[in-house]
């Protein structure tokens, strides 16, 4: 069955926000995807988007990505991706994106 | 084509609103004709680049938008169709994605991309369809 696109934001280690996002990010979850990302990452100085349970990611959810990753530098920011996998992985390395951005594979290693 | 299990094409308004009601016929589609849950995935990263292109901006008035698929062998075909203005959205950008520099990426080319890397085929024609000129759009995937 389909996880439901369900959004949360929590602490991490050394001073790093948690978005988790599951679900899809497609063209119908976008917006709010981006608006959610957007007032976490401007609130925050270091943000990580947790995709452990994110299960489709379309090119809308990479324009997401791409937006928020602008946002973040030009505020100061830093904003990066964690535990993708399946198809959300694939997309990611067949775009490029997995060069645009620190993937990393666990939260303990967020430094 | 031998082995072939051709559905009819399907005629939706061309309205976000039949978005989700197109997505689940495709994907019904695809189920029966035995396309892997991962290959589905792929499916949809294609489908919604390309019916999303259509209903955003095919049309400045009020149209249709034609969808088909077909079963075909090892293969799953879905063929777009529409009355829309002429425009081939496979010329977005020839070169291959890696080939251009991060900082020069529109945000909107990923799509065209990833249709061209997921689909074993992506063929365009403009062409007399439902009596008229059409822009016909034809998808081939791996079922595994």
């Amino acid at each position: 069955m389909a996880k439901e696109f369900l959004q949360k934001e929590s602490s991490g280690p050394n001073d790093w926000t948690v978005w988790s996002v599951s679900g899809r990010i497609d063209m119908v979850t976008a917006d709010s995807a981006y608006a959610t990302g957007e007032d976490i990452v401007l609130r925050n100085v270091k943000t990580v988007l947790d995709m452990t349970d994110m299960e489709y990611l379309s090119s809308a959810g990479l324009r997401v990505l791409l937006r928020l990753n602008k946002l973040a530098k030009k505020n100061g920011k830093t904003f990066t991706l964690a535990r993708p996998s399946g198809i959300v992985k694939s997309v990611l390395e067949d775009s490029g994106m997995d060069a645009l951005f620190t993937i990393y594979t666990s939260l303990e290693e967020l430094d | 084509m031998a082995g072939a299990k051709s559905g009819s094409w399907q005629r939706y308004d061309a309205d976000m609103k039949w978005y989700e009601h197109i997505r689940e016929d495709v994907l019904a589609a695809a189920e029966v004709a035995g396309v892997s849950p991962r290959q589905q995935l792929r499916l949809e990263l294609g489908f919604e680049e390309i019916l999303v292109n259509i209903i955003s901006y095919a049309y400045d008035y009020r149209g249709f938008v034609w969808v088909k698929t077909a079963e075909e062998g090892d293969c799953f075909r879905i063929e777009f169709a529409d009355h829309g203005k002429p425009f081939d959205p496979l010329v977005k950008d020839h070169r291959p994605l890696e080939e251009i520099p991060l900082e020069e990426r529109e945000p909107g080319g990923y799509g065209i991309f990833l249709v061209k890397k997921n689909f074993k085929l992506a063929e365009y024609k403009y062409e007399e369809m439902f009596g008229q000129m059409a822009n016909h759009l034809s998808l081939l995937l791996d079922k595994k």
